[in-house]
């Protein structure tokens, strides 16, 4: 029983050593250890009831010169740990079936979650790039006024804030040299005015004058009256004449009233047309003053603000830019999926080389049992093993070629 | 009398001055203190007692330009404050009158 000894104590190193062991594929390699150490185990003992059988054949050993006895122990020992060996593999293969179907389960994922994650960099990408052209157009639109005019006299309808400033300034001048005409024309037409009111009262005191003859003439037929009753029937014709004088003199008075009276009324509507050009002339000029101010303020303001504008917009399209170059980096992070890739590939080889190996021992187990001849087996499995080691070299330089991502300039997807 | 006028150099030299508030009430006054005068007369406004100054105002130092010959006038305004010279300048005179 000396044979399960090694097994035994290898189970129970590998039982302790896989509580520390992190690296799942050192675990799985100390699994196919302790697996073929199970496996030698049973080939010994089953050799050496083979020597027993035939008499001490060519795999004599200290252990197969032992009495029958002991024989029939070593075959129920045999047969128990092929069992065992079996039980082994079995576990194992169906581990491995596991294990791969974990790994691919990852690999898909990886690659959905990594496709995914590329769509919305190109779409952020996308998104950066219409907002920098936005961004342009909004500084050349600010900044390129003149050249606006210049390239685009069928939209005249557009304005910029500066174009309009500089348009309320001219109207507000126009404005201003309005005003000031209609104030010279109206204080032309007062002056006008002023000439005429002289003139009328000018004509008032004609009209006095004309009052005065008049008078003097009412007087001069009063006195012919009386001179006319003095002469007595003689002077009764000049009489009427006198009288006759006295009323046309006494009508030339009311003639020069109704005349003074429509001078008065004519007088008033002067006055009243003094008013109205009063009106007209006299205009606060402040009002223009702190229009102007106002558009010069709007004017300082204006510039301050194209000024704050470009720069921000100067700003904002770096920003931009940043987010392009951090997209960028991203999407080259992304490779780590391809790299990824290759280790689940190599790690699912590795364990298929695993699991050809499980077969290949449980062939040699279930041969040995049959008394048949089991070297071409182990040489199979040897040549398993080589392949497995093989597998790892082939991992080991890969993985030295891609040990970095940062490295390279490489355009994925 | 808010306008006054004097003359010297024999007429040639007419010197108006303006003080108060120069609107449309002294329309009269004023035309009256350069209407005699030849249009080929020096003028001088004197505006130092003027603090407040309207259109009608403006109006008539058009008008005297005008008597005094219009592009050809010379005419002097002088001791202008600030008020007055910000209407002057608002209506462009800088461009029509000898501001100092």
């Amino acid at each position: 029983m000396k044979e399960f000894f090694f097994p035994i104590i290898a189970s129970a190193l590998a039982i302790v050593a896989q509580q520390f062991i992190t690296h799942e594929y050192v675990a799985q390699a100390g699994i196919v250890f302790v697996s073929f150490v199970w496996l030698l185990a049973g080939i010994s003992i089953k050799k050496r009831a083979l020597t027993k059988d035939s008499n001490g054949n060519h795999l004599q050993t200290k252990k197969g010169r032992k009495n029958p006895h002991d024989a029939f122990t070593a075959d129920d020992a045999s047969n128990t740990s092929q069992k065992v060996v079996e039980e082994c593999v079995a576990i194992f293969q169906s581990e491995i079936v596991v294990l791969d179907d974990d790994l691919q389960r990852s690999r898909s994922l990886i690659h959905e979650a990594v496709t995914d994650l590329q769509g919305s960099f190109n779409g952020l990408t996308d998104q950066a790039n219409h907002q920098l052209s936005m961004i342009m157009n909004l500084i050349d639109k600010t900044s390129n006024s003149t050249e606006g005019d210049k390239q685009g006299k069928e939209d005249t309808a557009k304005m910029t804030f500066a174009e309009f400033a500089s348009e309320t300034n001219t109207l507000l001048d126009y404005f201003v040299e309005q005003i000031i005409n209609t104030s010279k024309d109206s204080m032309e037409i007062m002056h006008g005015i002023d000439d005429v009111a002289t003139q009328m009262t000018d004509v008032e005191n004609l009209l006095d004058d004309i009052n005065g003859i008049a008078d003097k003439t009412n007087l001069l037929a009063l006195n012919a009256a009386i001179e006319a009753a003095r002469a007595g029937e003689a002077g009764r014709g000049f009489a009427v004449v006198a009288d006759e004088v006295r009323n046309l003199s006494l009508q030339s008075n009311e003639f020069s009233e109704k005349i003074r009276t429509l001078m008065g009324g004519a007088m008033k509507n002067i006055l009243d047309a003094q008013k109205t050009i009063e009106h007209m002339a006299s205009k606060d000029m402040m009002f223009a003053i702190e229009s102007k101010q106002k558009v010069d303020m709007t004017f300082q303001e204006m510039d301050k603000l194209n000024e704050y504008i470009s720069e921000t917009l100067e700003q904002v399209s770096g920003t931009t830019g940043a987010i392009g170059e951090g997209v960028n980096t991203a999407v080259r992070a992304l490779q780590f999926e391809d790299i990824v890739r290759q280790l689940i590939e190599h790690v699912e080889n590795r364990l298929n080389c695993y699991s050809n190996v499980l077969d290949k021992m449980k062939n040699i187990v279930a041969d040995a049992n049959k008394n048949e001849n089991i070297q071409t087996k182990v040489e199979d499995m040897r040549s398993e093993l080589n392949n497995l080691s093989k597998v790892q070299d082939d991992k080991e330089s890969k993985a030295v070629l891609q040990e970095s991502m940062d490295t390279g300039d490489v355009e994925l997807f | 009398m808010p306008v006054t006028s004097n003359d010297s150099n024999g007429g040639n030299q007419v010197n108006v001055v303006v003080s108060g508030r120069f609107d449309f009430n002294d329309h009269t006054q004023f035309r009256d203190a350069y209407k005699s005068y030849p249009s080929s007369a020096s003028y001088t406004l004197d505006m130092s007692g003027a603090d407040y100054m309207d259109s009608s105002a403006l109006g008539m130092l058009l008008l005297l330009r005008e008597h005094a010959g219009g592009d050809s006038a010379k005419i002097q305004v002088v001791g202008c404050k600030d008020e007055i010279k910000k209407i002057l300048s608002i209506a462009n005179f800088q461009k029509l009158f000898d501001i100092k």
